[in-house]
């Protein structure tokens, strides 16, 4: 017997996107903290942030947060873009 | 991170090891197949500086290469997506039956209990409940971007054991939880259970044999038709909005009320306008909500023949700080960064037919049961931001900070009046139900 059945998983939307280049030095950039108010977050960048200035010179570091949201902030596209004329990089703590 | 990364920022995040295998689904669904991360050997909640500083230090170096080194393809492969007719083989129907069962768990395609098989011949029979076209897209739904058509909507709705009739009902839940204020990403990626309830109202209720008085929550007989249709979505938000266990449903313990949530409207002891017009909808349509709930209390008072009295043990009830929603509103609203949408949370009260006739006998509005609770139902800030970012509440509310100096200070658990909801069901008992709810619920009219 022979039981021909639908396959009920939708086809997904797919995005094409890619990475961005990455740094080729990190020494004078200027790196975002990316923090969505997730708890514990916010230790976690303060100390990624000591740690990469203290290995790279010059690499100065300013901390982010989304700009609507609750206890969970998010970037939004406008929030990306202005940070993309500011920061070189980012480093963030968004999700558990 | 994905739309910094689209925007030429590279990024690293931190990532719990629990956590990467959903980062990396999540990051493909958000375009960009290879998001960097750093692995956290645990999350960093719950934790103090202390002990983050040492799961930063040992995730650093990770944290230097994905700034500046290209990071390798996905490492975890994708399976190859199974044939849209798949062929089950068995020794008899039964046995083939079973065989379908057990494949289907294998994919994650169930809810955990037997579903019946979406054959050809069933889902064609499922499509004739609706006019629509079965290539139909009703909706792309969240948080996998899953394409909704009108047959795919179908096939779950015949696993779940709906009847034809049934299909008007889900294709308006899934106009309703695609809604930017339904914050579908949001409720279904979060590691708090979120369940989704449906709330049926107008002429559908008796059409379908819904149930609207006791044990109109289930389980047994009287609510078959309830069972089946919140079954129904579950299996919809799985297998159209890619939201499984583990993986983009990342809750920390599930609820059973995730199975299934659907009840009616008790028009026989509502007193008041029915809720869909309420909602601005004519009194002769019929019309789906969609709520979702963290968790149901129960508001038990077989003694209070007052308003005031009834409502005291509700707001008893509303005040439990353990739930997100309870004084969310102070860090904020939900919000969909890519809708630009943000809602407040809101509430609903079941008021029991016993319960509905004080308020009828007394002629309490439903505005005033609503002004009544956000003056009672409040609790002390230092309660309420004690679970509360205190960061997020900083920026939320500026003009609130003074609250900091006087932390005895009574604040309601939801933001305005009209975050309560409120609507009849139930049978005869001073039983009332209280559900926390997230984000705004959404009505959506059912074609006929």
């Amino acid at each position: 017997m022979t039981l021909h059945v639908l396959n009920p998983v939708a086809l997904k939307v797919e995005e094409k996107g890619s990475s961005a280049p990455r740094l080729p030095r990190l020494e004078g950039k200027h790196i975002g903290l990316y923090w969505n108010f997730k708890a514990g977050g916010d230790a976690a960048l303060r100390r990624a942030g000591e740690l990469l200035q203290a290995r790279y010179a010059g690499l100065t570091t300013k901390l982010y947060t989304g700009s609507i949201g609750g206890s969970n902030h998010f970037l939004t596209k406008d929030d990306a873009k202005r940070i993309s004329g500011e920061c070189a990089g980012m480093v963030g703590s968004t999700a558990d | 991170m994905a739309e910094l990364e689209k925007v030429g920022v590279p990024t690293v995040a931190f990532v719990a090891r629990s956590f990467e295998k959903d980062w990396q689904a999540s990051a493909r669904v958000f375009g960009v197949k290879t998001l960097p991360w750093a692995t956290a050997q645990r999350p960093f909640v719950g934790l103090d500086a202390e002990d983050i500083y040492p799961l930063v230090d040992a995730a650093f170096d990770m944290v230097v290469k994905r700034l500046t080194q290209p990071m390798a393809q996905e490492a975890e492969q994708q399976a190859a997506r199974p044939a849209e007719v798949i062929a089950v083989e068995g020794e008899d129907r039964y046995a083939a039956l079973e065989q379908m069962n057990r494949m289907f768990i294998d994919q994650g395609w169930g809810d955990g209990f037997p579903l019946w098989a979406p054959t050809r011949e069933r889902v064609d029979a499922m499509l004739r409940g609706t006019k629509r076209a079965p290539t139909q897209t009703v909706a792309v739904l969240a948080p996998g971007k899953g394409i909704a058509t009108v047959e795919k909507i179908a096939a779950n709705a015949v696993m779940a054991g709906c009847q034809p009739e049934h299909l008007p009902v889900l294709i308006a839940v899934v106009e309703a939880i695609s809604d930017p204020r339904f914050m579908m990403r949001n409720v279904a990626m979060s590691t708090g259970a979120h369940a989704p309830m449906m709330l049926l109202s107008g002429p559908i209720v008796e059409k379908l044999g819904i149930n609207t008085g006791r044990c109109a929550l289930g389980p047994g007989a009287p609510s078959a038709v309830n069972t089946v249709l919140g079954r129904a979505v579950r299996l919809i938000y799985m297998n159209l909005g890619h939201a499984y266990p583990g993986h983009m449903d990342l809750d920390t313990l599930g609820s059973p009320t995730k199975y299934s949530m659907c009840l009616g409207e008790n028009m026989d002891a509502n007193p008041w306008d029915p809720f869909h017009v309420e909602k601005g909808f004519r009194r002769e349509d019929s019309v789906v909500t969609m709520f979702t709930t963290y968790a149901l209390s129960e508001v038990e008072d077989n003694y209070g023949t007052t308003p005031p009295a009834i409502l005291s043990t509700t707001a008893l009830s509303a005040c439990n700080a353990g739930v997100k929603s309870v004084g969310y509103w102070l860090c904020g609203w939900r919000a969909d960064p890519d809708a630009r949408v943000s809602v407040k949370d809101k509430h609903l009260l079941i008021v029991c037919p016993v319960h509905a006739a004080v308020y009828k006998k007394t002629g309490w509005s439903k505005q005033a049961i609503r002004d009544y609770l956000y003056k009672h139902a409040r609790m002390p800030f230092a309660q309420l931001i004690a679970k509360t970012e205190a960061a997020a509440f900083r920026k939320s509310h500026p003009h609130l900070q003074w609250l900091w100096d006087s932390p005895q200070t009574l604040i309601p658990i939801l933001e305005t009046a009209d975050c309560f909801e409120i609507m009849v069901a139930g049978g005869m008992g001073g039983r009332s139900t209280y559900s926390y709810g997230a984000g705004e619920p959404v009505s959506q009219l059912i074609e006929q």
